[in-house]
């Protein structure tokens, strides 16, 4: 059958749609999933801590959720050094490393 | 399980650009006002008229001395395009704090479904219209009109044939009631019936839009296959089609078109046109990752009485967005298509597309990286310093449309 007549077909096929405005829309519609930045518990914090700590000294792996306005991002690696005047640390994996802010973490956890 | 009835409203904006201008303008509230295009261009027609000046017979579409003619005090404005894509996402922005499901048709109609959010607002749907149009007027100053169905279809044939036509703007319409109220309206009336159509139905004895709706599907199947099926399941109000969110998400096709200022009738001139779009098409194409493997051309005859023209399409081996190549194919189609009339009107498009981000390097053409190259650098120029800041030479000769497309939307000044 054809796409006209299925799903949205009929009103696809006979709208009028500007790029430019087609453009807003989907700009509107990223709005909507902004995300406002989570308060982290303290009892969090100390797990955060913890684990970066375990990292560091044990060299386990761990995987930290980093917050983003739009989707969160997550970094795997071994945590092989914490710079306590910058408040960030940095995360070693086969490839290569990153250095994570401490305002930015939403979770760390032992893989 | 019986499915809870859908309550979709079409919401359609009176006059939409007359009315941005005039809330733009208080004083101008009781006086005719037009807006039309640049009148030394083909553009030159009026765009959208306000009530008042439609009550002196102006008209949407008709050329600007025309409509002074009927109504010489009206005060003419120029389009400005990108204030009405703004005012229109306010707009939807203010029916989102309604429903979630709203699906934007046109610059001034939207489509929003009320079935699970309506018991929040209001008891029935006609409240519930009336206070989103409220809501409109007050933050925007635009009189909103709205249509009521349980589909799409109904809501839109509500709105079109009924909701416009009342005082108050706003009407449901049940199903049974189609038979009443639209039914019995000329067939001219309903959407997606232009002039052609309805001769064509006239020749079949089909003058109102119940003898459509009554005329066996299978005889406008035979005739007109999927558009006979389309016009008969709107006559008949039947739809099931979803408010959606993700439809214009998804991209399908690149193009443009556009209508020349006057008539080329040499070919030079019209492949200036062919590449200006090319380039339009590919920079778009390539700010958003795609490339694709159709080409397709369109050109339409200057006569519009005996319809010219042709729209052809071809498929590439290998899909590309290379401004070169795409300018390439449609050159060649133009050449293979063109009956060597004049030309009003030139379209080109990409399709089938898909991720740029992987493509297959040929053996045979080493000149690609090449052509990938000076697009790259053309399109970082234009990011910095703007859409003219660098032009092929061919632009700058009178046919060319660079600089004037690079100023407008849809046609008209931003």
């Amino acid at each position: 059958m054809s796409k006209k007549l299925q799903g949205n077909g009929i009103w696809e096929s006979s709208r009028m749609m500007l790029p430019q405005h087609r453009e807003r829309i989907i700009e509107n519609q990223k709005l909507h999933k902004k995300k406002t930045k989570p308060i982290i518990h303290e009892d969090e914090w100390e797990l955060i801590f913890q684990n970066i700590n375990l990292s560091l000294s044990e060299h386990e792996s761990i995987s930290v959720i980093i917050f983003g306005e739009y989707e969160y991002s997550e970094v795997n690696g071994v945590v092989t050094s914490v710079s306590q005047i910058q408040r960030k640390f940095k995360v070693e994996s086969d490839c290569g490393f990153e250095w994570v802010d401490f305002n930015e973490i939403i979770s760390v956890k032992v893989q | 399980m019986l499915k809870k009835p859908r309550t979709v409203m079409l919401i359609d904006m009176q006059s939409f650009y007359a009315s941005v201008e005039k809330a733009k303008v208080p004083k101008y509230k009781n006086e005719p006002l037009v807006v039309a295009g640049d009148p030394s261009r083909r553009s030159g027609i009026i765009l959208a008229a306000c009530p008042i000046a439609k009550s002196f017979g102006v008209e949407t579409g008709e050329v600007l001395w025309q409509a002074l003619q009927k109504c010489p005090e009206a005060v003419v404005v120029q389009p400005h395009m990108q204030e009405y894509i703004e005012v229109s996402s306010h707009i939807t922005q203010i029916v989102e704090s309604f429903t979630d499901l709203v699906e934007c048709y046109s610059i001034d109609e939207m489509f929003a479904d009320l079935t699970n959010s309506m018991h929040l607002f209001a008891d029935n749907a006609v409240d519930m219209a009336k206070q989103i149009q409220q809501k409109i007027y007050n933050e925007t100053g635009i009189y909103a009109r709205a249509g009521i169905g349980e589909n799409k279809i109904l809501s839109k044939l509500c709105c079109d044939m009924i909701a416009k036509k009342i005082d108050g703007g706003v009407y449901y319409l049940r199903k049974d009631e189609l038979s009443n109220f639209i039914w019995k309206q000329p067939i001219r009336k309903m959407w997606g019936i232009g002039s052609r159509m309805e001769k064509h139905l006239y020749k079949m004895g089909i003058i109102t839009i119940g003898d459509l709706a009554n005329t066996p599907l299978s005889k406008l199947r035979k005739k007109w296959g999927v558009n006979g099926e389309v016009i008969w399941r709107v006559a008949n109000g039947l739809d099931d089609s979803p408010v959606t969110l993700t439809t214009h998400n998804q991209q399908r096709e690149i193009g443009n078109g556009m209508t020349l200022p006057r008539d080329y009738s040499e070919a030079r001139d019209i492949e200036v046109v062919l590449l200006d779009i090319s380039t339009e098409v590919c920079r778009r194409a390539r700010q958003k990752g795609y490339h694709g493997s159709v080409v397709s051309v369109g050109i339409s005859g200057a006569d519009f009485d005996i319809r010219t023209g042709f729209h052809r399409q071809m498929k590439l081996p290998d899909p590309t967005n290379i401004t070169q190549e795409v300018f390439a194919i449609a050159k060649r189609l133009f050449y293979q298509n063109w009956n060597g009339l004049p030309v009003r009107r030139v379209g080109v498009s990409l399709s089938d597309l898909s991720d740029s981000n992987t493509y297959q390097i040929s053996i045979f053409e080493n000149s690609k990286e090449h052509l990938r190259a000076v697009d790259r650098v053309m399109d970082e120029i234009k990011d910095r310093f703007g859409e003219i800041s660098i032009l092929r030479a061919s632009s700058l000769t009178s046919a060319g449309q660079a600089m004037d497309r690079a100023a407008k939307i849809g046609g008209h000044y931003r």
